[in-house]
């Protein structure tokens, strides 16, 4: 009986713990201040700032802190792991600020409601044509940069500049075949070398033209480091792959060259948001508006090593740092974040499932 | 349930008890509830979100039991399952059987070296799994070590096949068989192979009538073992996937939750998949073990005294193409590329360099900073993983809980279910706001990694220390208590010298299987607050494979040594004067009948 009675309180228990969860999740209140616009130039809260980031890591923080005296404390992860811990916060969250390459992530976030939004950030301004196009109305996420996330690579032992590949229908030659390219349900910068196929060519058009990669020969790898050493060893002949990985393997005297294709390549915008939840609205704020300025921008990019190699949106940057392969001013194809936010659990889906037929 | 075998049964199910019930009851009610909350409550958490999508993290949840019956509509899921299933059956078989059989070897016949399969085990059960499955994708790649420098481009298709996946998870995890078996074959009772001498059997019929079947339930447990651990493997599957496309429902899972939209209602049913199969496997395993009784050590149990080899040099050439191929391949081939400057570019001279792991002792190296760190919340981990591990051992063995089987499952599951998984249900659980207000919110503290680490260690704890204990008549611990000591001095003084060995493997086993706990650091890790494996693996994606490779040599090199100090640490503290478990000593050694340990035990007996 005391058994029964034991095992029931431990059953009951867990099922109250649940419960509890669950009635929390909807009964949970917003921090003090959280979803208050901050006043511009308020002063920072105390604590430090929690920002959850993908690019920079120390190289951010350590400068803002610097430059500012607001002390943070970062979670230097890759794209992937902070969405999860961001999704997985989500009844509590513990972060203020996130940096991430990936817009249309950042719209998906605002959707759910866990993004700021309303507040009039004072550097909005500061933001190019370009910048101030993608950026939506309500400031849920500001857009910081753009780059490449893949460009046609191709081992020079294996094929020959003449020969190779100029354009993203010619990857469909089968003798271009294994053709590489990161995963997009795990790497944040290939999903939207996908996307941009999808909302460019249609439904059909964008499975049709992946699935004919695949019935070549499309090896899918985690993250673009990967993809870089498969094409740098000739493992792959070619690679859709994300413009800084070529740049290194070029600096590092692998036999890699690449073609900007004349019709753009597909590109990733790096952005920046404040959660809905924050309770430190000015701190956070503080930090956005000190990245979003020329000085800044030009930091970053002269030591953000591969992740200073961008377009930025912050005009006046000083991009001198920028590597002598990069092209100027080559066209980058950029999705639209609505479009990548809605259409990105089934796109990922489909590939998913494609690739393992 | 005790009627379906013969006498042995009957044997096993009058038991004596190893304590007073409410000591009994006591220990075991605490062990279920730390388990519910280091196990059970987060892994519900996380299955709930199977049929639940969004219970405990959004106001909008609803019951969808649909998304369980999805993978008749899901290639990858229906890929996964299958790929799973064919690995943790295949190396089940082979690496199960290699391990025995290489046990059986060492400790039938003694020959110059025979040590060096127990080093070897044990160093293989101490390296990361990703470190090691990294070194075969290194060496087997299409543009690895074995196409660049050798010339053996046979060698990729080979190996990344199905079959060839089987043959290198049997590689890298059979010492859990290993270790099983020779912690049964340790201790002998020489009259059960007497008798048989006396009656006219040959070594053979020995072998197969006498040793075989007391070893039984060693085998069983060491290829389940092989099974589960196979089962929820993440190393292999992360380590390849930069090279082949082979997925497993541990990768599918990690994929759902790393994706975004982060899809937790797909990683709560592909674990429910998990748990299904791992409860199956778990049930099998125990109706076997039901069927008879293994307690076969009496007071004339001693320890065993193996003959010479007649061929000595034969077998260790044996022994040094095992050691070669288990881990000369693997940790030769990262070496290789860690002294490297481009990881393709083979074995030429100019092609050499040591500055990966300069970079490693670099001033302000992050890699040293998450070293530091890792190695301490491991040794934490290490030393309450055992603890509580030995104490379940000793409940399962000994005692009638009536929750055992919970007991059993939750200190088992966690082998099955992708590190990420737990560490996704520990933020659901310790993020509650609900407790926050009690003052809990161990959400963003180091705490959180040691106890995620310990749910994940936990099952290698319990299995290595119960395949030791099973072999402990209850009648030694029945004679200390009817002599008046207590639950604990009974623990101390008469268990803990018989199986110190096993205590000091589990001890090293889960130290060195946490410093690269990579899921749950990279979940759990508070902002700000460097670990070795993440660190680790962002340079494998940058693609840094020289420094990457570098610090994971580093970190081997580091778990081996530390873990070896704490064997030996550990021996000196248990058992002072005992034989030292995982290392190399000499099978053969005549000291080894009259080793303190074995007089310690006879020395206790009634």
């Amino acid at each position: 009986m005391t058994r029964k009675t034991r095992y029931s309180a431990i059953a009951l228990g867990s099922a109250a713990v649940l419960t509890l969860g669950a009635c929390g999740a909807g009964a949970t209140q917003p921090a003090e201040g959280a979803d208050a616009a901050p006043e511009p130039g308020c002063a920072a809260e105390d604590g430090p700032l929690r920002v959850y980031l993908n690019p920079w890591g120390p190289v951010l923080s350590d400068q803002f802190t610097e430059d500012t005296g607001i002390a943070t404390e970062i979670a230097d992860l890759g794209g992937g792991e902070i969405l999860a811990r961001i999704a997985a916060e989500a009844n509590n969250p513990q972060w203020d600020v996130v940096v991430l390459d990936g817009h249309g992530s950042l719209q998906g976030l605002a959707d759910r409601g866990e993004l700021l939004t309303g507040w009039s950030s004072q550097s909005r301004e500061n933001l190019d044509d370009r910048g101030q196009s993608i950026a939506p109305e309500d400031n849920a996420w500001l857009p910081i940069s753009e780059h490449a996330a893949a460009v046609i690579a191709y081992n020079t032992d294996v094929i020959d500049a003449a020969e190779a590949p100029r354009t993203w229908d010619d990857l469909t030659e089968p003798h271009y075949a294994p053709v590489g390219i990161a995963d997009p349900a795990v790497a944040a910068p290939a999903y939207p070398i996908v996307s941009w196929f999808f909302q460019d060519r249609g439904t059909e058009g964008a499975e049709q033209y992946f699935g004919a990669l695949m019935e070549n020969g499309l090896n899918t790898y985690p993250k673009n480091g990967p993809v870089g050493q498969a094409l740098a060893s000739g493992e792959v002949p070619v690679a859709a792959l994300q413009e800084q990985n070529v740049y290194e393997l070029i600096d590092a005297g692998d036999p890699v060259d690449f073609v900007w294709p004349d019709d753009g390549a597909p590109g990733v915008v790096r952005g920046v948001a404040i959660s809905a939840d924050t309770p430190r609205p000015c701190a956070a704020a503080a930090l956005v508006d000190w990245l979003l300025t020329a000085e800044t921008m030009g930091y970053l990019m002269e030591h953000g090593e591969n992740d200073g190699i961008l377009t930025p949106y912050v005009t006046g940057t000083d991009t001198s740092s920028l590597p002598q392969q990069r092209p100027q001013d080559a066209p980058l194809l950029i999705t639209d974040g609505q479009f990548a936010a809605d259409q990105e659990a089934e796109i990922k889906d489909w590939f998913a499932n494609q690739s393992v037929r | 349930m005790t009627s379906s075998a013969g006498p042995a049964t009957g044997a096993a199910a009058s038991r004596p008890r190893l304590s007073l019930p409410r000591a009994e009851n006591g220990l075991g009610s605490v062990l279920v509830g730390v388990l519910v909350v280091l196990v059970g409550l987060p892994l519900l958490f996380v299955l709930a979100q199977g049929v639940f999508p969004g219970i405990g993290l959004t106001p909008d949840w609803s019951f969808q039991p649909g998304l369980l019956t999805e993978i008749g509509e899901r290639p990858l899921w229906q890929a996964s399952l299958v790929n799973s299933l064919t690995l943790a059956s295949g190396a089940m078989v082979l690496g199960g059987g290699f391990g025995s059989a290489l046990a059986i070897l060492r400790h039938s016949v003694a020959y110059p070296g025979v040590g060096i399969l127990d080093g070897a085990a044990w160093v293989l059960l101490v390296s990361p799994s990703f470190i090691l499955a990294q070194g075969w994708v290194l060496f087997a790649s299409p543009s690895g070590v074995a196409a660049n420098s050798f010339g053996a481009d046979w060698v990729g298709p080979l190996v990344f096949s199905p079959g060839g996946l089987i043959v290198i998870m049997s590689l890298t995890q059979y010492p859990l068989a290993y270790l099983a078996t020779s912690a049964a074959l340790r201790w002998d009772d020489s009259s059960y192979r007497q008798a048989a001498a006396l009656s006219g059997a040959g070594p053979l019929t020995v072998l197969r009538t006498v040793r075989l079947p007391l070893l039984a339930p060693a085998l069983i447990s060491g290829a389940i073992l092989v099974f589960v651990d196979v089962l929820g493997d993440f190393g292999l599957p992360a380590a390849l996937s930069t090279s082949y496309s082979y997925p497993t429902l541990p990768y599918s899972i990690y994929a759902s939750v790393r994706q975004s939209p982060v899809r937790f209602e797909l990683g709560g049913v592909l674990s429910f998949y998990l748990i299904v199969i791992l409860a199956l496997a778990i049930i099998v395993y125990m109706r076997i073990l039901r069927r008879s009784r293994f307690d076969f050590l009496t007071n004339r149990a001693s320890r065993v005294i193996v003959p010479r080899a007649r061929r000595p040099w034969a077998w260790t050439a044996v022994t040094v193409l095992v050691v070669l191929l288990v881990l000369g391949i693997p940790l030769g081939s990262s070496l290789q590329v860690s002294l490297s400057r481009s990881a393709a570019g083979g074995l030429a001279p100019g092609n050499f360099t040591l500055e990966h792991y300069g970079e490693i002792f670099a001033r302000g190296s992050v890699m040293l900073t998450g070293a530091t760190n890792s190695l301490a919340i491991a040794a934490t981990v290490a030393i309450l993983t055992t603890v509580l591990g030995f104490l379940i051992a000793v409940v399962l063995t000994f005692t009638g809980f009536r929750g055992k089987v919970f007991i059993d499952l939750s200190g088992t599951v966690a082998l099955a279910v992708p590190g990420i998984v737990l560490a996704v249900g520990y933020i659901f659980l310790w993020n509650q706001p609900v407790l926050a207000g009690l003052g809990l919110s161990l959400y963003g503290s180091p705490v959180l990694l040691v106890f995620a680490g310990v749910a994940t260690a936990l099952p290698v704890a319990v299995r290595l220390q119960l395949g030791a204990l099973a072999q402990v008549p209850p009648a030694f611990l029945h004679a200390a208590a009817l002599s008046g000591a207590g639950l604990f001095v009974r623990l101390r003084t008469v268990l803990l010298p018989v199986v110190a060995a096993a205590v000091v493997s589990a001890l090293a086993a889960v130290f060195a299987s946490s410093v690269f706990d990579l899921a749950a650091t990279t979940m759990l890790a508070p902002p700000s607050f460097t670990t070795l494996p993440v660190e680790i693996l962002m340079e494998f994606d940058r693609g840094h494979y020289g420094y990457a490779t570098a610090g994971a040599l580093f970190t081997a090199v580091l778990v081996v040594v530390c873990a070896l100090v704490a064997s030996r640490l550990g021996m000196v503290l248990l058992a002072p004067g005992a034989p030292i478990g995982p290392t190399r000593r000499g099978a053969a050694a005549p000291t080894d009948h009259a080793s303190p340990s074995s007089r310690t035990t006879r020395g206790q007996l009634p």
